[in-house]
């Protein structure tokens, strides 16, 4: 053993404290997903829900949707939470199931597209775009802070999985508040400004969650 | 009765340590260090990177000692740190592109690139000797013998014949040797 090692030994084994225990990931996932959920919740009483919410929350497709979501959410939160300490990537079935459920979105997305068009309205900057972005910054906020409580390993994948989980709490609250269902515009206006912050998180991620 | 593996005692000793039993964590570190070690070893080019990736994964571990829960077996706890921190040594290493540049006194350099180790200064009075020829006739050495450039390519550039670059890079080869010897 080299002298630089022995010190470093002699020092960590001095600086030894009692640690708190990090709380099980299922534990943080839940506490995180609801304070994202009811984030969105307060926000969307501001912002104001949809008219025909109550009408339409009746329907089995919007419904069967937000279900969807709300089980996107959950599993992306709670593979956030294994992700945040250093070995729960080896939870890879916890991992890789929003990832499929997201390819079965993009599924529903594409079918959706190719039955009704897409009738895509030339780009501007949509009041849904700046909602997307309120509804989305307190739960991407919450999901940072969880990770932060524990010590990542693969940054990149906790920082796309961070943002399904943060995305999709978003997605619910902005399907809550816009009256439109047109796929072009969910696509464009409610999904696109999370897809762009989770790219932007996922480029800089090794610094946030450096450690 | 069934002999305990590394992999419990190191959970036990964890779990003593996240308590505060500085005699069990100094176990801990001492026991892990050869591991930590041993799994970096083959995986790196340069062996003398593994101590700094050792420290950089003591201190990992130190540090996150709270996140290990003892619901989970400790080695792939310790892998995943391991992990982590050397492919974060090696990204840094090739992102400073260190791996393109070899100090020149380097001596696995030399024992790897120089075949006689008592000659392995003698590079250095060859750049000198170089320095004492007309610039022209130094830049076509160097692009022959030094950078690899055919003699073809060599004349285009410098605008002469291909065989008189030969014929220059073969005198300058000779007198090289000369004043060397």
């Amino acid at each position: 053993m080299t002298q630089d090692l022995d010190k470093l030994l002699k020092k960590l084994e001095d600086d030894l404290e009692p640690v708190k225990k990090l709380q099980r990931p299922l534990t943080r996932a839940v506490i995180y997903f609801f304070a994202g959920l009811f984030s969105v919740v307060i926000i969307g009483a501001f912002v104001g829900f949809r008219m025909d919410l109550e009408t339409k929350i009746l329907e089995h497709k919007f419904l069967s949707e937000i279900i969807f979501i709300f089980i996107l959410a959950g599993s992306a939160a709670y593979a956030s939470a294994w992700l945040s300490v250093p070995d729960g990537s080896q939870k890879s079935k916890t991992i890789v199931f929003p990832y499929l459920v997201v390819a079965v979105a993009a599924i529903v997305i594409f079918r959706e597209f190719t039955r009704h068009g897409a009738r895509l309205e030339d780009f501007e900057f949509h009041h849904c775009i700046m909602d997307a972005m309120i509804m989305g910054i307190v739960p991407i906020f919450l999901m940072i802070l969880m990770m932060k409580q524990g010590t990542p390993t693969r940054p990149v994948l906790s920082a796309v999985t961070n943002m399904i989980a943060a995305g999709s709490i978003g997605y619910l609250g902005i399907r809550l508040s816009c009256a439109s269902d047109i796929i072009g515009h969910v696509c464009m206006y409610h999904i696109f400004p999370f897809v762009f912050v989770g790219l932007i998180l996922g480029l800089i991620a090794r610094r946030i969650y450096r450690w | 009765m069934l002999k305990k593996t590394e992999n419990d005692e190191w959970k036990e000793l964890a779990i003593l340590a996240q308590n505060g039993d500085k005699a069990s964590y100094s176990k801990l570190l001492r026991g892990i260090l050869p591991f930590i070690r041993n799994s970096l070893l083959p995986q790196l080019s340069h062996p003398e990177w593994a101590d700094d990736i050792t420290q950089e994964v003591l201190l990992s571990v130190h540090k996150s000692l709270y996140t290990y829960s003892p619901d989970r077996p400790f080695i792939p706890w310790l892998n995943a740190i391991i992990y982590y921190r050397k492919t974060d040594y090696l990204r840094k290493h090739y992102a400073q592109k260190n791996d393109l540049s070899v100090p020149v006194d380097d001596q696995i350099n030399l024992a790897s690139n120089v075949t006689s180790l008592e000659d392995e200064t003698e590079y250095k009075n060859v750049e000198a000797e170089l320095l004492k020829f007309p610039k022209k006739q130094q830049k076509i050495f160097r692009m022959i013998k030094i950078e690899g450039y055919s003699a073809q390519e060599v004349a285009k550039r410098v605008g002469m014949s291909e065989s008189a670059v030969k014929v220059s890079a073969h005198r300058t080869m000779e007198k090289l040797r000369q004043s060397l010897n």
